[in-house]
């Protein structure tokens, strides 16, 4: 049996069916291996695409997504999709093809050290120099990858070690091991806090999707009567019109959730980090409360923010546990009477398309477990704000390392992850340029995704924020010289039409979803619309701009 | 700050530059370092000197949490509460493969 024959074997061994990759010189032998396996390629036409598809594959379906691509170049460009799966928690087992292990260290033709390069990046990364290592190092590398707070994991592959042959391999076949349940102690104090606590607010965040928990979120938030805020991972984690939950915080958060967040004498944090487009300012956020921090990295507990209580282990268990109900009648109904009186306002008199509108239009028309996977930019602030979110699996965005680009391959890689749901992309028109290559593979595989392309001809985000902080000094930011998207959708074999004008919307909307393969909505924005509201740069939450305050 | 964090590892290929990367990215200094290799070839005694403006809990964590480290502790030789006394930090993350 060949080394890359081993592979192949430890990689169905760990129930994987799909791999998202590129081929080369140096993983050759490992393509060569699989054909006739029972393993699907989808070939992606840039590696990043690759990374960025298995990243989608795991957020949609839970399981680990792999990607593969061969040494120098080709691993290179997985580092952005694997970062990107870092910053996001999301498992992820990286193979990558080296050059022989006579010839490393050569600079032998198409070598880069990338398991030096990916250190930083990766939760934990490997180089095989024996053949007889091979199946041990896929079970740990996907052990590693669930286990704890999800990660990607690299495994570099020398082309002599997956040649080699050897006999009487052993295969381990996977597990997931149950989480831990939570010290006792931990639990009693967290009661107390919350029993005692006049102004108690939840903050969920994409621990939720990561520990399957959003059941128990919802049975914790109706027991305890809490209100809830989600971070932008954290989205969907309880249903976006349960009637307590107020809507994401942070940068471009409602401001039911950001007013509350400051007011509240009780921070209940499950599966999140305090991360600074959540918290603006940090010595000003909830600068009352008591910290209760659920999660399952001992590293993120005090990392940013000092706790009263941590809560380490699963997450469900301590949900369960903490069905008490506090007296705080008082404190929900002025949360409601914000969420009221600053609830989003759609009444746009414009004949331009307005984009929030067409966010919550497409929310509201969308076939039943829809999955919307974003590019980076405005665009995916406006999903954030106006998508009415029911499973946090349901919403694919790029939060911590924000690459754009993400959002094609990522919605690739949902639709194979869940093949009877609708995958749609928003992307922008900076976004798409990124990884637009991969239309060829949309159309090579007939995948049904529908992309919806905001185009404002600018890089919007960074507009406005030329806009709003640098005295509208507008640097590099002018994309007016785009090429025609229809045309270029068109000449990848994918049907593609523009909306114009804000009566067209609901029509096309709806012929986007009927339609049953891939296809792509370009819709023209105001080049000048700007994402509301906004707490600037190095300000507490509460400070936050809004379009009549510019 | 200044501590001086003392660390046995698994000799597994890159373990310590792992360790070196997490604490430069955190803009620690090492003052001085030694390394030395367990007769049997299977660990790594690791000893470091170091020096940062950073709290120092978090990258402790950090280093911790490296799957080629067994066991580690750390004491504070200029500044900290506990000036002086080694601190063993147990804290490892939830569900570590066999």
């Amino acid at each position: 049996m060949k080394g890359a024959d081993i592979l192949i074997k430890a990689l169905e061994s760990e129930g994987v069916d799909v791999i998202f990759g590129y081929p080369g010189g140096a993983i050759m032998p490992v393509y060569d291996a699989l054909v006739g396996s029972k393993l699907k390629h989808i070939l992606v036409r840039h590696e990043q695409a690759a990374a960025l598809a298995a990243d989608g594959y795991a957020r949609a379906s839970g399981n680990v997504g792999v990607c593969m691509a061969t040494s120098g170049p080709g691993a290179t460009n997985l580092l952005t999709g694997i970062a990107n799966a870092q910053l996001d928690s999301v498992p992820m087992v990286a193979i990558t093809g080296q050059v022989s292990t006579t010839l490393m260290g050569t600079d032998a033709f198409q070598e880069v050290d990338i398991f030096g390069m990916s250190m930083s990046v990766v939760k934990h990364n490997f180089i095989v120099r024996k053949t007889s290592d091979i199946a041990k190092t896929i079970h740990d590398a996907f052990e590693l990858a669930r286990s704890g707070r999800p990660g990607p994991v690299l495994v570099d592959l020398p082309k002599d070690v997956v040649s080699a042959d050897l006999e009487d391999v052993q295969f381990k076949t996977s597990s997931s091991k149950p989480m831990p349940r939570p010290e006792a102690k931990d639990l009693h104090v967290a009661h107390d806090l919350i029993l005692n606590s006049a102004q108690p607010l939840i903050y969920a965040g994409g621990g939720i999707r990561i520990a399957g928990a959003s059941k128990e979120l919802t049975a914790f938030v109706d027991a305890t009567g809490i209100p809830v805020v989600t971070t932008l991972q954290g989205l969907g984690a309880i249903p976006a019109d349960h009637p307590l939950n107020l809507g994401m915080l942070g940068m471009h958060g409602t401001k039911a959730a950001n007013f509350a967040v400051q007011s509240c004498d009780l921070l209940i944090c499950i599966g999140a980090r305090f991360d600074d487009r959540v918290t603006g300012k940090l010595a000003e956020f909830a600068p009352g409360a008591k910290v209760i921090h659920m999660d399952a990295d001992p590293a993120e507990i005090g990392k940013l923010r000092m706790v009263q209580c941590a809560i380490m282990g699963d997450i469900k268990v301590a949900l369960n546990f903490l069905h008490v109900r506090p007296e705080i009648d008082f404190w929900v109904k002025r949360c409601m009477s914000n969420k009221e009186k600053y609830a989003w306002d759609y009444d746009a008199p414009m004949e331009s398309v307005y984009a929030p509108k067409f966010i919550k239009e497409m929310s509201d028309r969308s076939p039943e477990n829809t999955i919307v996977s974003c590019d980076v930019g405005q665009h995916q602030m406006w999903v954030a704000q106006h998508y009415g979110f029911k499973s946090p699996n349901n919403h694919l965005t790029s939060g911590g390392l924000g690459t754009m680009g993400f959002g094609l391959p990522a919605a690739i890689g949902a639709q194979y992850a869940s093949p009877e749901s609708c995958v749609v992309t928003v992307s922008g028109d900076g976004s798409i340029m990124m990884n637009i290559q991969e239309l060829a593979t949309l159309k090579r595989y007939n995948i049904p995704v529908k992309i919806v392309l905001f185009d404002n001809k600018a890089l919007g985000m960074v507009r406005q924020w030329q806009e709003l902080f640098f005295n509208e000094n507008y640097s590099e930011v002018d994309l007016s010289d785009n090429p025609d998207f229809v045309k270029v959708a068109e000449a990848f074999g994918i049907p593609s039409f523009r909306v114009e004008r804000a009566d067209e919307v609901n029509d096309a909307i709806d012929r986007m979803f009927n339609h049953k393969g891939p296809v792509l909505l370009h819709v023209l924005i105001d080049p000048k619309e700007n994402v509301w509201p906004l707490v600037p740069p190095g300000k507490s939450n509460e400070q936050m701009m809004e379009a009549k305050t510019v | 700050m200044k501590f001086t964090v003392s660390i046995r590892l698994t000799n597994t290929e890159g373990a310590l530059e792992r360790l070196l990367g997490r604490l430069r990215q955190r803009a620690f200094e090492i003052s001085s370092m030694s390394a030395e290799r367990t007769a049997d070839r299977a660990y790594l005694d690791a000893r470091f000197t170091i020096e940062g403006t950073r709290d120092v809990e978090p990258v402790i964590k950090q280093l911790a949490k490296c799957y080629e480290v067994l066991n580690l502790k750390f004491q504070y030789t200029e500044g900290g509460a506990q000036n002086g006394q080694w601190q063993h930090h147990t804290e490892r993350e939830v569900c570590l493969p066999v």
